[in-house]
């Protein structure tokens, strides 16, 4: 036997013992532990689930073990995800830290930040957000404007951030701030490690239209950060936000399918469908089946990409679609199932309203943020455009 | 279900491509047409002798023992330069139909020249305006030994050319498939010009006599061997269809690269850039489904599920981007001039011919349990 066919039997069996059952169906929204200081459990399997990969180090199966990675080559790491992702295993736990900051510590950190940050995160417990946007800054990034100062050994940072997912539980942001306000739009950008509990830090959650988040506001008032917080050289900020947004990339497809929380889209469709006024009925199921229709075309795509990219063909283009393609098809049949259910969807919140359809209207509100974070769709569609298709830049 | 084509696929993919490009060129389809010819009939005999009127059809009848996405691979590459074959008709739709259900003796009359392409079958099925397979009204009656047929087809595809009918008809109210000469007396034909310059022919059937060895299959057996080539055939129109999208396509993000107004080039402008970012999306949606058709189409994969997928997301891309390409050449895309329009014409005929996106929707939303809505 190859070493990866046994290291794939050895995975599973591990799997198969280790993943509660569970842990195997698609999560409900916000159903993955957020990992951190605050982590906070809703049933015992998610608990088991946790600690298991924890202490397993397949939090991150391809850092070295010296900072509680699993020590997987890039070869059993793939194979790891194909074993989770045949078992329909939720992620164990969302850690920005692992995904996002941590690749690029590993990378560009300092020796020092290395061994200090990263078995936290590999050990899921020190929470991580990221402090991008801004509200004067969103899709045009690099104009962001939250000043760092350098003062002695310190920076002492002004300014905010806003739509800092879970920022309200986390225990440190990795943050872009301007250094430089006279060198050019790029180059006067900075990533610092801030630690949350700085005097000066404070945190305000949003409420969006779905209703509560953990989106927040984040002010920063004369916070001091140790200038050896600071990641790569001053002015590297933009660079090592590139860097980090193609780990988000990576990051997100990792995430695959088991992991979107939601209704099945489907099974729902089919229950409304016959409580529709019979008048509408056929056009109802009309629109039901093509969006089905484009939802086993997505899935199939997803497919095709895996199986392309093992085979070594270019799936740059492809891959650039996906988060388009999903986030809008997802919006796209969350307001198709509010049609279905009429009147019965219109619930904000109560016990006359059946819990199904009170969930299918939040998160057919939430849907809207999909084609917004993490760059909105017409984002996606430049990105396209230039990069896949090489169509010259204008001026959107 | 793999969605990436094998070795072997990828060579007949090449020479399919080779052969295509060498020997049926755009240009060549162009000048047939110009001719008025639906067809080049030598191209047609060099196709037959590298074997692909053969393919997927019994070895010891002269068939080609190569899965049947062969025919589709075959036929993408054909769409690529808007060439006819005989495949479809002859292979997929009867050839297919006398594999399935017929018995030795029928197969021993017609399975090799058909294979061999000395043979060319047309499927007689459609009546009215649009594609219904359940909806057929020529009547069959028992006569002594024979069967007689009545009753008219709308829609022949390559019904011209063709010396073999296969032919559709009610039997005691229910479907049967018969088999026949093209020229048995009482059959009236007249030929179709069509938008695509491809051959087609209306049929009138009157006292149409048939031996008693032309009934291929009555029943259940037949409406589900119908079923199950007008599947295959579908697939290998999504994959033609397909292929003629990423040609529209490739050649409108060409234009849009070269073409300047306003002193600077179109491809600039980020209302076209979307547009073309969209399609981009949806022709890749499609190119998936295609590809897990094309594994159903050898046995892999629910075939009735992917062929309704695959025509229906084809077609609706195919047509946007048709529209797409026109629209975005300004006034030289609605010139003969252009490819431009040839292909507009083909994809409208390849898009009604075995059931349009809507067909294929409505096909899709009954094989998913969404019957009783509709
Ligand atoms: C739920 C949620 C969670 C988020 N989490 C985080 C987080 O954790 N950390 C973080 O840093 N950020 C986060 N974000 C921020 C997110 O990245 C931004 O909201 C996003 O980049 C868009 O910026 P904006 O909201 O300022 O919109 P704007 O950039 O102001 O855009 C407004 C509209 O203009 C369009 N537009 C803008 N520029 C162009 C252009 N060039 N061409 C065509 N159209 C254009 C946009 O598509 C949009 O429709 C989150 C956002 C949301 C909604």
């Amino acid at each position: 036997m190859t070493k990866s066919s046994t290291f794939r039997l050895s995975a599973r069996e591990w799997l198969e013992a280790n993943c509660p059952p569970a842990m195997r169906t698609p999560p409900p929204e916000g159903g993955i532990v957020w990992a951190g200081s605050r982590v906070h459990f809703d049933s015992t399997e998610q608990q088991q689930w946790f600690e298991r990969m924890r202490d397993k180090g397949w939090f991150a199966p391809d850092w070295p073990v010296e900072y509680g990675g699993g020590g997987l080559d890039a070869s059993d790491t793939r194979i790891l995800e194909e074993e989770l992702s045949r078992l329909r295993c939720r992620a164990p736990m969302i850690n920005l830290g692992v995904w996002m900051i941590g690749p690029v510590l590993l990378a560009s950190g300092s020796a020092e930040q290395k061994a200090r940050h990263l078995p936290g995160m590999a050990r899921g417990e020190v929470a991580w957000c990221q402090g991008f946007s801004e509200p004067g800054a969103g899709s045009d990034l690099a104009s962001l404007s939250c000043r760092a100062e350098r003062d002695g050994d310190s920076y002492v940072v002004n300014g905010s951030k806003i739509w800092t997912s879970y920022a309200d539980r986390s225990d440190w942001m990795y943050a872009l701030v301007r250094t430089d306000p006279a060198a050019g739009k790029h180059a006067g950008i900075s990533m610092l490690l801030i630690d949350m509990t700085t005097p000066g830090v404070t945190v305000k959650p949003i409420d969006l239209i779905s209703g509560k988040s953990h989106f927040c506001q984040v002010f920063f008032d004369n916070v001091r950060v140790p200038a050896e917080n600071r990641v790569g050289a001053e002015g590297e900020g933009w660079q090592l936000a590139r860097d980090l947004l193609g780990h988000e990339r990576r990051a997100m497809s990792k995430f695959g399918d088991n992991n979107v929380p939601g209704v099945d889209f489907l099974a729902l469709a089919r229950q409304l469908l016959p409580l529709a006024d019979t008048a509408s009925r056929p056009l109802l199921a009309e629109r039901v089946a093509r969006a089905a229709m484009d939802e086993h075309a997505y899935k199939l795509t997803l497919q095709r990409a895996h199986e392309a990219g093992r085979a070594g063909q270019d799936v740059s283009g492809l891959v650039a679609s996906f988060k388009y393609l999903h986030s809008e098809q997802n919006r796209e049949r969350h307001e198709l199932l509010m049609a279905l259910a009429g009147n019965e969807a219109l619930g904000w919140e109560g016990d006359p309203f059946d819990e199904t359809l009170l969930k299918l209207t939040r998160q057919w509100l939430n849907s809207y943020t999909y084609t917004i974070a993490g760059g909105t769709s017409e984002i996606q569609l430049n990105i396209l455009a230039r990069r896949v298709l090489g169509l010259a830049a204008s001026g959107g | 279900m793999t969605l990436i084509l094998g070795e072997e696929q990828r060579m007949l993919q090449d020479s399919a491509a080779d052969f295509f490009a060498s020997r049926l060129p755009l240009a060549a389809n162009r000048a047939l047409r110009d001719l008025g010819l639906t067809h080049d009939t030598q191209a047609w005999h060099e196709m037959d002798e590298l074997g692909w009127s053969g393919i997927a059809l019994p070895e010891e009848l002269g068939g080609l023992a190569f899965p049947l996405s062969g025919i589709a691979l075959i036929q993408a590459q054909a769409g690529r330069t808007l060439a006819a074959t005989p495949l479809l008709s002859s292979n997929i739709l009867c050839a297919g139909t006398l594999a399935l259900c017929a018995s030795d003796a029928q197969q021993r009359d017609w399975l090799p020249g058909l294979a061999s392409g000395k043979l060319r079958a047309a499927l007689a099925l459609d009546e009215g305006p649009r594609h219904d397979p359940v909806r057929i009204t020529l009547a069959a009656h028992r006569v002594g030994d024979n069967w007689l047929l009545d009753g008219a087809k709308a829609m022949v595809m390559d019904g011209t050319l063709a010396d073999t009918l296969l032919v559709a008809a009610t039997l005691d109210g229910e479907t049967a498939l018969f088999i026949l000469p093209a020229d048995s007396a009482g059959i009236t034909r007249t030929p179709l010009a069509l938008i695509d310059s491809r051959d087609a022919a209306r049929f009138a059937f009157e006292q149409v006599a048939v031996a008693a060895d032309g009934l291929l299959a009555r029943g259940n057996a037949a409406e589900q061997v119908l079923a199950t080539v007008l599947n295959r055939a579908r697939i290998c129109l999504a994959a033609e269809m397909q292929a003629i999208s990423r040609v529209l396509f490739d050649t409108t993000l060409d234009y849009l690269k070269q073409r300047q107004q306003y002193g600077v080039l179109l491809g600039s402008f980020q209302a076209l850039q979307h547009r073309m970012a969209r399609l981009f999306t949806e022709l890749e949606l499609a190119e998936s489904c295609v590809a897990a058709a094309l594994s159903a189409l050898d046995g892999d994969g629910d075939l009735a599920l992917l062929a309704a997928l695959a025509k229906g997301k084809t077609g609706e891309v195919a047509l946007k981007i048709a529209n797409e390409a026109v629209q975005l050449h300004g006034g030289i895309g609605v010139t003969d001039e252009l490819d431009i329009g040839l292909y507009l014409k083909r994809i409208r005929v390849a898009e009604a011919q075995c059931g349009d996106h809507i067909f294929q929707r409505t096909r899709y939303a009954h094989l998913i349990q969404l019957a009783e809505a509709l």
